[in-house]
């Protein structure tokens, strides 16, 4: 890429507070949601399901099974919406994409947990 | 305002966020600084892009050297005419760059559009072809019919045809400024411009 544009999108790009995950993940996302003149944030937990890097578009996608309705939300990393990423749990993956767990139902969808091997 | 337009490069696009989080897709104009050669009659033309010395002599003729060296300026690969008013504050010989735009400006970019070569008639004019059925063979993305036959006996003028398509002048209007750069001659504009990247821009207040 032209080395202009990227020293654009630095200047925009965050550079502390974004943990180190991917795909399998769980994530707690918090985002910033405007109503009128208040904002409040609005939480949305689910396992991450694709990580697309590319400078200051990189996006990920979180999926969760809310009140037995799959949803999906893509949020773009940089977003200045986003006020917070916490990892809430590892997952053991063998793919980048887990786009199967959408044609999964109820114990099928479980994604197993990462073993961190102590030192 | 003096000068009402800049010449610069476009550079490519991407986007950027703004205060309260939305998405905008810019295209970065790498734009001037030009230089003032002469005063034209409500318009001033102006030198962009300078040209190293050592090419200058495989570069330009001697008229066209001589041209630059009496106006007293150094010579340029890109020379243009630019709008401009009040000409009395205006001065040869000098810059101008980017400070004459500023944040939330409405700008019209002037660019020579990507060239497409020899288009047929579904590209170029956005024809819809003949149907793949119905007994037709072989010219699925053919013109059709020019014209009728007795009464006319001939094509009308301005009929829509195959042929070259891309590589002309295109403006498009009403492009806002999201951000100007002053120290590194950038202005980001909202939305895309015409041309391919590193082509030659006029971006200019729009009327």
């Amino acid at each position: 890429m032209d080395q202009i544009i990227e020293g654009i999108e630095r200047g925009y790009q965050k550079n502390a507070g974004i943990p180190a995950f991917r795909p399998g993940d769980t994530l707690r996302v918090n985002i910033k949601v405007r109503e009128g003149e208040k904002e409040r944030l609005q939480a949305f937990e689910g396992v991450v399901i694709s990580r697309r890097y590319a400078g200051l578009r990189e996006n990920f996608t979180v999926r969760k099974i809310s009140y037995g309705v799959g949803v999906e939300r893509t949020f773009l990393l940089h977003s200045p919406n986003i006020s917070e990423i916490a990892v809430v749990r590892q997952g053991k993956v063998a793919r980048a994409k887990l786009f199967y767990l959408r044609d999964r139902v109820g114990k099928r969808t479980r994604v197993k947990d990462k073993i961190i091997q102590r030192a | 305002m003096a000068v009402k337009a800049l010449l610069g490069t476009k550079v490519g696009m991407t986007q950027i966020f703004t205060d309260t989080g939305d998405v905008v897709p810019v295209t970065v104009i790498s734009a001037g600084p030009c230089t003032i050669i002469r005063k034209e009659d409500k318009a001033v033309q102006v030198g962009y892009r300078e040209i190293r010395k050592e090419a200058v002599e495989r570069l330009l003729n001697k008229p066209l050297r001589m041209m630059f060296e009496k106006a007293g300026v150094k010579p340029f690969r890109f020379v243009r005419s630019l709008p401009a008013d009040d000409l009395d504050n205006v001065q040869a010989q000098t810059e101008i760059n980017v400070t004459m735009f500023k944040t939330g400006d409405m700008v019209d970019v002037v660019g020579t559009s990507k060239g497409k070569g020899f288009s047929g008639a579904m590209e170029r004019h956005h024809f819809n072809g003949q149907p793949n059925t119905h007994g037709c063979s072989d010219r699925q993305r053919c013109t059709g019919s020019t014209g009728s036959g007795t009464e006319a006996s001939r094509t009308w003028k301005g009929k829509r045809l195959p042929g070259h398509m891309g590589d002309v002048r295109r403006t498009v209007k009403g492009l806002k400024v999201v951000k100007v750069d002053e120290q590194k001659n950038l202005i980001l504009v909202s939305g895309s411009i015409p041309g391919a990247n590193k082509g030659l821009v006029i971006i200019r207040v729009a009327k």
